[in-house]
Parts: structure tokens; sequence; C-alpha cells
């Protein structure tokens, strides 16, 4: 039973008593680290993915924070954010005044309210003060400084360019449009025509209609002109012009092929798109709209191609421009090519520390060893110059759980070829060989689609739009809920909701939600900041820029 | 008393609907740790049900070798073992008194406990409190502000004034104090509630996921709740972690994801059964009076 004697007491007494002690001690010794050098100290978020080996250590303190110790300017302590939990634990790290100096985030949304509530340090004077490598990377690229001012016209977050390449693909079965006798589609009524002989011709030859024309999946609605809600305007003259057009367009497509029953039926509840990747591996899926940058590219292109192949041999896979829409040609969206990436705490100390260790993380041998690790002990130099790994059982543990999250302000273009994705790919192995094939073919269609003037689905890219005011944020919030389901109830109940109807009841739940003053917001501060936002003529000039680069990888 | 064919008849009937109520449960568990265990292109392909295909230990190894899952493991049962003792400790010794009715201001404490059911400080707040007690990135910080349940409490207390007053009585007599009283006599009659009582907070120390977030800044210190959460919840952002890495794609994050489910759903199963037997007595508490 239970011996409740003097004994028993005690000894709990005891238990309690070394819990307190055991658990006190764990916090002293983390603090205090300090080295007699003269580095300024600072501390600075990193996140945490739960996916560093234990016998690394943990993401505060592992090889790489010691690397970076030893190697960098600045003492650096580290605080791990969960990444999935960004929001919570920085709102309360601010909330009780213990945030760090340096806080690495890629969500405006968490950011922009940390600028409301004046928690950010604006950064002109450290970079003007203090800086050399990132002072010269935003006089180069003046439009990393465009795209860090705030309202107030200073300087408040750093960032970094990227590649700028495709971030959602369209893939068609070859093997289906060659049996069938089609062509693939150029314009969206086509478009409709292949899916519908894709999922009523039998292409799979088993005798049973089970094949889908296409999955409702990454992109689809950039097709028709892009699908966010509070990007939804063109400029006309200066003045911000709401659109609805691309909305209908893209209801009323999904409707017809939902009625005839082109589409997966269950697409509303697939949420994560597991459903549709499944049915494209089983060879279920004609058109297949995924989202295919950075690892995805090689998902798509060496994992998935190759379960494909193993359930139905004969898969041919070739990629499909986006057809043009009835208003118009739209481009894939692109990757965020000016990402804003850090933010300063207002309250930070050492400002110059800081910088430094920002001008430290912008250096592109930093950029290097926080990707690939060491020259000599996780890769060589390859024949092509670029990094070739030494031992890749060595490197899934020590540097596997780098990804970019140490370096998250490194230029990749500033680095060179062997950033890019195009410079990464083994061709020694035929997998990957027609995966830099295609990443060729990919961006040879989206050059061409710039030359013809395709337009941007959207006002811009979304990580540049500002936030709403926080009084407007939850009305934004609920017509960016309510709407797209309305969108969703017209696609799935045939004849009874039309998509006028719902084109209507889309307006009038916006205006309901102080749509027009959600409006006038971005047309106020689209007025005011015209010449210093991030325009899709921008990131067309950047693309362009990159061209010659990538081009060359590529030959 | 023999059966009638009606009664055997419905208690077929009865068995079976149990029985499939019963599978129903038990289906996702098997399709989870069929998952965890099957190739990659079996589990991409959507070809795993409730049997594994193409049978590979690959995922737990990349769990074991790849994560912090066992240390996680360890500091989930170092909250829940601390957790569960001091919250039993605290939650004996509140409900004990407040079941007297000899109790000076009995009715007073009472309420002013139930007034903590209803309305409660906010995040932010109790956060303040916490840090400035120093508790923060210790795990008092999670153990502290609930270490009493209220709701917990009041079982305990009920069940503590069902004891029936002839036994105290006697004890009484034979020269037991209140404390004797309590760990002699009404403890070890209470075996039940104690049971209910111990996988009520075990579970919830366990689950805990918030309040570990939000108090514990050192990721050494983090339990396998949140880091299997971290995992699930990552998969879908694993392509801006792993940039442009080729092994990425040899990964099988539905299998990791349900390994860890699967790691972290163990020590609750295993321990239920040992429990299953006065818990099913103690959650009956207060339904019959008498």
């Amino acid at each position: 039973m239970f011996p409740f004697n003097k004994r028993t007491a005690i000894l709990t007494c005891a238990m309690l008593t070394l819990f307190t002690v055991a658990t006190a001690c764990g916090k002293e010794s983390q603090t205090s680290e300090g080295s007699p050098s003269k580095k300024g100290s600072i501390s600075a978020t990193v996140y945490d993915r739960g996916l560093i080996p234990a016998s690394e250590g943990t993401m505060e303190e592992n090889r790489w924070t010691e690397w970076i110790n030893e190697n960098s300017p600045t003492n650096v302590t580290f605080v791990a954010v969960p990444r999935t939990e960004s929001k919570q634990k920085l709102n309360t790290l601010f909330a009780s005044g213990s945030a760090p100096d340096l806080i690495f985030e890629f969500d405006p949304n968490i950011k922009n309210p940390l600028y409301d509530q004046k928690q950010l340090m604006p950064l002109d004077d450290m970079i003007n003060e203090y800086s050399t490598v990132y002072k010269k990377l935003i006089e180069e690229n003046p439009i990393l400084k465009q795209a860090a001012l705030k309202s107030d016209g200073k300087m408040y977050e750093f960032g970094k360019l990227n590649e700028a390449i495709p971030q959602n693909i369209a893939v068609i079965r070859q093997d289906w449009l060659d049996k069938l006798n089609l062509t693939a589609p150029t314009t969206t009524e086509e478009l409709y025509q292949v899916a519908k002989a894709f999922a009523e011709k039998d292409p799979d030859g088993n005798g049973k209609k089970d094949t889908y024309g296409l999955n409702i999946g990454a992109g689809l609605s950039d097709v028709f002109g892009g699908g966010g809600l509070n990007n939804s305007y063109i400029d006309v003259n200066g003045e911000l012009v709401r659109q609805w057009d691309n909305h209908k367009y893209h209801t009323a497509f999904v409707k017809q092929l939902f009625d005839e029953g082109i589409i997966d039926k269950d697409f509303i509840t697939d949420n994560n798109g597991a459903k549709a990747r499944q049915d494209f591996l089983n060879g279920k899926t004609g058109i297949y709209f995924t989202q295919a940058n950075t690892s995805l590219w090689n998902r798509l292109w060496v994992a998935d191609y190759g379960t494909l192949k193993a359930n139905v041999p004969d898969a041919e896979l070739a990629i499909l421009p986006y057809p043009s829409s009835p208003i118009g040609q739209f481009i894939n969206w692109i990757n965020n090519p000016v990402q804003m990436t850090a933010v300063v705490n207002r309250s930070a100390k050492d400002p110059k520390a800081i910088m430094e260790y920002i001008d430290f993380l912008s250096t592109p041998s930093t950029g290097r060893t926080l990707t690939s690790g060491l020259e000599g002990v996780h890769w060589n130099n390859a024949a092509n110059g670029c990094p070739n790994v030494i031992d890749p059982e060595k490197n899934k543990t020590e540097t596997g759980y780098l990804g970019q999250d140490y370096n998250m302000i490194f230029s990749v273009p500033e680095g060179g070829k062997c950033f890019f994705i195009a410079g990464t790919f083994n061709v020694e192995n035929p997998e990957e060989k027609l995966a830099k094939d295609m990443f060729k073919a990919n961006l040879d269609i989206f050059y061409s689609m710039i030359d013809q003037k395709a337009n941007w689905p959207g006002l811009t890219h979304s990580e540049h739009l500002p936030s709403v005011p926080q009084e407007l944020l939850v009305d934004l919030q609920n017509a960016g809920t309510e709407i797209p389901n309305i969108f969703k109830s017209a696609m799935v109940s045939g004849a009874s909701y039309t998509v006028e109807q719902a084109m209507a009841d889309a307006q009038a739940t916006w205006d309901k939600y102080n749509g027009k003053k959600i409006d006038e917001f971005y047309q106020k501060w689209y007025s005011d900041n015209k010449d210093h936002i991030l325009m899709p003529e921008d990131i067309f000039n950047i693309v362009n820029d990159q061209k010659k680069l990538q081009e060359e990888i590529l030959k | 008393m023999s059966e009638s064919n009606g009664d055997k008849i419905s208690r077929i009937i009865i068995s079976f609907i149990l029985l499939l109520i019963a599978i129903s449960c038990l289906a996702p568990v098997l399709n989870i740790l069929s998952i965890s265990l099957s190739g990659k292109q079996a589990v991409e392909s959507g070809r795993v049900l409730l049997w594994p295909v193409d049978i590979t230990l690959q995922s737990y190894e990349t769990l074991f070798k790849g994560t912090r899952i066992l240390s996680a493991l360890g500091n989930g049962l170092l909250l829940t073992i601390g957790g569960v003792l001091l919250s039993m400790a605290f939650t004996i010794c509140a409900a004990y008194p407040l079941s007297k009715k000899y109790f000076f201001g009995r009715r007073v404490f009472t309420l002013l406990i139930l007034f903590t059911m209803v309305f409660s400080g906010g995040l932010i707040p109790t956060y303040l409190v916490v840090k400035s007690l120093g508790l923060i990135d210790t795990y008092w910080a999670i153990w502290m502000p609930g270490v009493i349940s209220t709701f917990n409490m009041l079982i305990m207390r009920s069940y503590f004034e069902g004891i029936s007053s002839e036994v105290e009585d006697a004890a009484r007599i034979d020269g037991c104090n209140e404390w004797k009283l309590m760990s002699k006599i009404i403890l070890p009659l209470s075996m039940p509630v104690i049971a209910t009582l111990l996988l009520f907070y075990g579970v919830g120390y366990w689950n805990s996921f918030m309040s570990v977030l939000i108090y514990i800044n050192s990721t050494h210190k983090y339990t396998i709740t949140v880091l299997i959460q971290q995992m699930i919840q990552s998969q879908s952002l694993l392509t801006e972690a792993l940039a442009n890495d080729v092994t990425a794609t040899q990964l099988i994050p539905e299998g990791i994801k349900s390994a860890g489910i699967i790691v972290l759903i163990l020590p609750m199963v295993l321990i239920y059964p040992f429990l299953q037997r006065y818990f099913v007595q103690g959650v009956m508490l207060g339904s019959v009076k008498g």
C-alpha cells in the first residue's frame, strides 16, 4: 500500500530540497561565460527546430557557436527560439524586457508589430559609424536599404539578397499528353480541356476512371492573377484599385473542374497537400502544381520523380509554363529576392558589437563555413571550384542542422556561383543531372516570361507589404478567413451557389470588415513610400542581374 | 440467476459495438506505428495502412541519432515525476484540512480557492511574477504556478469527506494526532483517488507544452513534448531549414514524425495498465453518494 511514515516524509522532503538545488544550479552555470578579451558581447536569437543531434549539443552551444565565438569580433550568447512558436516566444521575451539584442526572424508579421510598439532600434547610425562590409553591401544594392525603411524614414531591419527563382511550378505528365495526342495547354481554357481529357479518357489505361486532371495546389491561383486579399491591387496612375476578377476567374475555374469531376472531390480538406502529393506519386494526377524552390526542387526531381517512376515506370514529366488567364499572363511567384531577416532590440547596449557581428556574418567566407562547414574537414574544393562534401555521413551529423539558421543575414549573390542552387547539383549522379537540366529548362521559361512582360500575381511580393495597424488587424484576419471560405463554398456547391453570388457576398464581406479603411491604409502607404517600395519591376531587375551568372553556371 | 436469451443477444450486440469503437480507437495508433516502421516510397505513396510496408528502422535511427530525443525524454520524466510528487504533496495537504468540518475558515478558504478556477492572471502577468521570483529557465516555473490543480484538490477533498467518521474516531481513541490520522488512516484508505490524481497530474505534466516553451529558455531543458511538437510543426518548414541540402530528400518526414509520436505516448501507455484498477474507481467519485 502506501507506507507513509516519518522516514518517507523525511525522504520526500530531502528529495524536494535536492530538486531545488539541482534546478537552481542549472541556472547559474548558464550566464557567466565572459572571456577576458576586449570583444564586445551581445545576445542573439537562433531558431531551434528540434533537429540537432544530441551528440552535437544544443542550438545555443555546439561546434558552430564555438566557431563563431572564436572567429567573430564579437562574443555572442545565443538564445534559442522555437521555430514554429517564435511569435509567442518573442512576444513574451519583449513583454518581460528580456529580449536578446539581435533578433533573427523571417516573418514580417512578427517584426512589424515590434516596430509599431517602438521596441526596435533604428540602424542608420550604427551602419554609418561602425559598418564596413554591410555598408558596402547596401551601397552597392540600395534596394536592401529601401526594403529596410520604415514609415519614419529610418532603417530598422538588416536583410539579405536571395537568388531570385520561381517558388512554385507546374509539371505535366508528358506521357499522358503523347498518349492522348494533346499538346501542353497555353491558356486556362486549354488547361481545362487538357485536364478534362486527363480525367475522362483513362490516360493510365487501367480501364477505371480514377485519374485527376490537376491538383488544386501551390500557385494555381497565381495563374489567375494571385490570391492574396491584401495584395489584390493594381496601380492605375498612382491609385491602388482593388481587384476581384482574379478571384472570380479562379473560383469559376475550380468550380467547373469540381462540377465535372476533374479534380479530387476532397481537395478542400487536403490542407497541406499531402493527399494531392500521394495521388501525384501514384500516377493519378495529370498536372501537378507544387512549391519547388530550394530543397523542394530536389525533392520533386530526385525523390518524387523516382517514386513516381517506381509506381508507374512509363511516367514522363515536363514543366508546364503557366497558361495565360482571361486577365493576362502571370508569372510564377518568385521567392523574396530582398529578404529582411534581422532587427535590433531598442534596449541593446552595444550597437558597435552588433554591427561588427553583422559585418562578420555578411562576409562570404563566414557564409561558406556556416552553410557547408570547414574546408578540409567537411568539404574540399571540387573541379568547378565549389565545395565537394568529403563524408556525407559525417556532415549529416555535424553540418546538417546548420541550414541557414546561423547566417540568416548572408546575401547569396555575394558568395558567387557556388551559393546558387544551380551550382550544387552533382552531375555525375544521373538523377541530379536531370534535376539540373530541369532547373535550366525552368529558368529558360522564366526568363522568356519576363521578356514577354508577364504580370506579377499581385501588387508586389507579399513580404514587402506593411502590416495593417492594430485596429484593422482583426478585420483583415476575419476577412482573410471568411472571403476564401465564400469562394470555397461556391467551388463545391454546384448550381446552388453561383460564382456571381459568391463575388457579391465576398465584396459585401470585405465592406463589412472595414475593407474601405484597409484599402485606404494601403493607398496611403503606397503614395507615401512609392519611391522605395520593392515592386515587381525591381524583382525582375534582380532576376536579370543574376541571369548571366545563372546561365554561366548551367552552361 | 441465469441470463435470458434476450439478455444474451443484447450483450453480444453491445460487446460488438464496443469492440468496433475500440478498434476505431486503435486503428490510428496502429497506422502511426506502421508508418514509423515503413520505407520511404511506401509512406509517400500512401500504401501504409495498419501494417508496415518495407519494414525499416530508418525513422527511429534518424530520430535517436539526429535529435536530442533521449535527453528530452529524460527531461520529460524529471519534469513529470518531480511535478507529480510536488503536486500530490501539496494537494493532499490542502485537501485534508478543507475536508474537516472543524477547520477554521473552511468556507472562506474554499471560496477563495474556487475563485481561481474562474479567474486567472493571464499569460504576461504570470510570466512577470515567475520572472521576478527568478524561476525562469527552471522547472520550478512550470511546477510552482500550477502546483495544485483546484479541480483535483476538490476531488480529493470530496473523497476525504466520504471516509466515515467512525474510522476517524476509532483512530483518535487509539491516540492518533492529525498528522498520523492523515498519513496512517486516511491516505491508505484513499488509494483510488491518489491513483487517479497521480494519473491526472502525470498526464498533465507530461503533456505540458506552452509553459515549457514560455518559461524554459535553454533548449537542453526542453521536454520531449516540446521537441516532438517542434518536429511535427516544422516539417512544413523543412525546406527553409535544409536550404539546398540533398540529404534532405532522403528523409522520411512522415516516418520521423510518427516515430516521435510513438516514443512520446509510450510511457503513458506503459504506466496506464498499472493504475487502471484504481483509476476506474477514482473517476467514479461523487457519482454515487452514500
